[in-house]
């Protein structure tokens, strides 16, 4: 099977305002995804927009494919938009995967950045240690399934509304997260991806960062989603989306 | 049914190619694919030494079509021919290089390279406009134009030579003229149209570059005009390309004038483009009676 395929949808519900989960019917085994992988999605059969956009695997289970789509630009209002029955053209899986490690798995993640994070979650099970930080309670999507998940799950929001009022920051600063034991894995807003890396480049963490660009093909060709880095110029949908934070330069 | 067509001494099995920088150097298609039942292969613009290209966001989407500027990352002549061209190599296709220089001098060396390698067609880049220096300057400036071409012709003994043409003139057969004239062996048309988006609540570009190219169906319009104009001035064969999508664009472009036609952002949206391409003209040419892809070249009645 090609990694270029279509797919219809099976269920579409806003699990918060803005955010909505979007479940596909069953696409086989040979399509496997891995945790912080993506795919490049669109509406069959459009144009406008043209492109296609790339969100993360939320979820596989078993072989049902599922995203989460915040509205934020035409591509994804389109999509959210589209229902049960509604047939999506898809590439993927793409990218590299989070690399699982033998140290302790702590899991960062920065609003929608749950996305990238889930499948991971649920992979490693309660070896893992989640920070899970929105800006407020009700964008804390599947908070409840991550803690039944995970070891131990900090919420915070940057209100108060729901778990401690603070950023993820404050949470990671007092987990104990150390040089030579720990595994850091990171996903949300670029400003919150930089203080997670820096923070663990300082004290020595091993930290992995997904990262987000615009993206015109998703596979590799256009050159269009790079990040600079210590070996220069690197795809993001092909060297990443996935990143060693010691790598990344930021501009 | 004969959908083989010639640009200069090259044969094509189809008339359909990729267009440089849309299909990096064949492999990461070849996933999707079976590069063999191209037309050709037209491969990332090579220049002397390796370039990095310009900084993050280097697209932004625009109504029906997209900006880049990618800035001519590539590997450099060297790693082309070291690690990318015996890859290409495996398939059955024909291939075309894009070149890109920064001085007469350097175009005429890589061409004069390339000549002697297992390629069908040197493509010279004199259209980007993403780059500083060489690129675009050359393709809108007559007499450099002028005298590139002399030059390289000069070098270029073996190999097809192809001009890619600038849409950023007032009068593109002019430019065509000078290909013509200068020996070249066909010109292809249209690169990117330059452009600009600002995002409104940052006031700032959507592109680090500040400018870009428009590429996409956007162009095409503007493209197909572009072919008909030129295939009215000049005698030598046309590669036209500019956001043709699907099969039916791509035959507008044949009636307007072109041998053979490039797919570019279309390989972004859909890997298989091209084929979709290829089957799409073949249904075409049945169902219309059309033996060969040759008898619709310049068929629009205008």
């Amino acid at each position: 099977m090609s990694r270029a395929f279509k797919a219809e949808i099976i269920d579409n519900r806003e699990v918060a305002e803005n955010i909505h989960l979007i479940i596909l019917s069953p696409i086989g085994a040979a399509m496997n995804p891995e945790p912080g992988q993506f795919y490049m999605i669109q509406p069959d059969g459009s144009f406008d927009p043209l492109l296609k956009r790339p969100f993360s695997v939320f979820n596989f289970d078993p072989e049902k494919l599922s995203f989460l789509v915040r509205k934020r630009g035409k591509g994804s209002r389109l999509l959210a938009g589209k229902g049960s029955g509604s047939t999506l053209e898809l590439i993927g899986p793409l990218g590299t995967p989070y690399p699982l490690t033998e140290k302790r798995p702590l899991i960062v993640a920065g609003g929608m950045g749950v996305a990238s994070v889930y499948l991971l979650v649920r992979r490693l099970g309660d070896r893992a240690d989640v920070i899970y930080g929105a800006r407020t309670g009700n964008e804390l999507v599947f908070a409840e399934e991550i803690e039944a998940m995970a070891g131990g799950t900090v919420l915070m929001t940057d209100d108060g509304s729901a778990g401690e009022g603070g950023t993820v920051m404050n949470a990671l600063k007092r987990s104990g997260a150390g040089a030579g034991d720990t595994t850091v894995y990171a996903c949300g807003p670029e400003p919150m991806i930089r203080n997670v890396a820096r923070f663990c480049l300082e004290r020595e963490i091993e930290c992995y960062v997904s990262l987000e660009q615009n993206m015109a093909c998703g596979i590799g060709s256009c050159l269009g989603c790079v990040v600079k880095t210590r070996h220069g110029y690197l795809r993001v949908c092909r060297e990443g989306p996935v990143f060693d934070a010691g790598d990344l330069l930021w501009e | 049914m004969d959908l083989s067509v010639k640009i200069g001494g090259m044969e094509m099995k189809n008339p359909v190619m990729t267009a440089s920088g849309t299909f990096g150097y064949g492999q990461e298609y070849a996933e999707f694919f079976d590069l063999s039942r191209l037309g050709a292969v037209n491969v990332k613009g090579v220049s002397l030494n390796a370039m990095q290209g310009n900084p993050s966001p280097r697209i932004c989407e625009t109504p029906c079509g997209m900006l880049n500027s990618i800035g001519l990352q590539n590997v450099g002549l060297g790693a082309f021919l070291a690690e990318k061209l015996p890859y290409l190599r495996n398939f059955q296709t024909s291939i075309v290089v894009n070149v890109l220089g920064n001085s007469i001098d350097e175009y005429a060396l890589i061409s004069e390279r390339l000549d002697g390698e297992d390629i069908d067609a040197i493509e010279l880049n004199v259209s980007c406009p993403n780059v500083k220096e060489g690129g675009l300057s050359f393709g809108v400036d007559e007499s450099a134009l002028y005298d590139l071409l002399t030059e390289v012709r000069k070098v270029v003994k073996r190999k097809t030579l192809i001009v890619k043409l600038s849409p950023n003139v007032t009068d593109i057969r002019i430019f065509a003229r000078i290909a013509e004239e200068t020996g070249a062996d066909a010109v292809s048309l249209i690169n990117t149209l330059t452009a600009m988006s600002i995002d409104i609540r940052t006031r700032r570009p959507k592109l680090a570059n500040v400018m870009g190219g428009l590429s996409g169906p956007a162009v095409r319009p503007v493209a197909v005009r572009m072919v008909w104009e030129v295939y009215n001035a000049v005698r030598i064969p046309i590669i036209g390309m500019g956001g043709i999508m699907n099969h039916e664009d791509a035959i507008e472009f044949i009636l307007a004038g072109a041998t053979a036609v490039a797919v570019g952002t279309a390989n972004f949206v859909d890997p298989e483009a091209t084929i979709r391409i290829i089957e799409g003209m073949e249904t075409y040419m049945s169902e219309n009676g059309i033996q060969s892809i040759r008898d619709l070249i310049g068929g629009v009645e205008a």
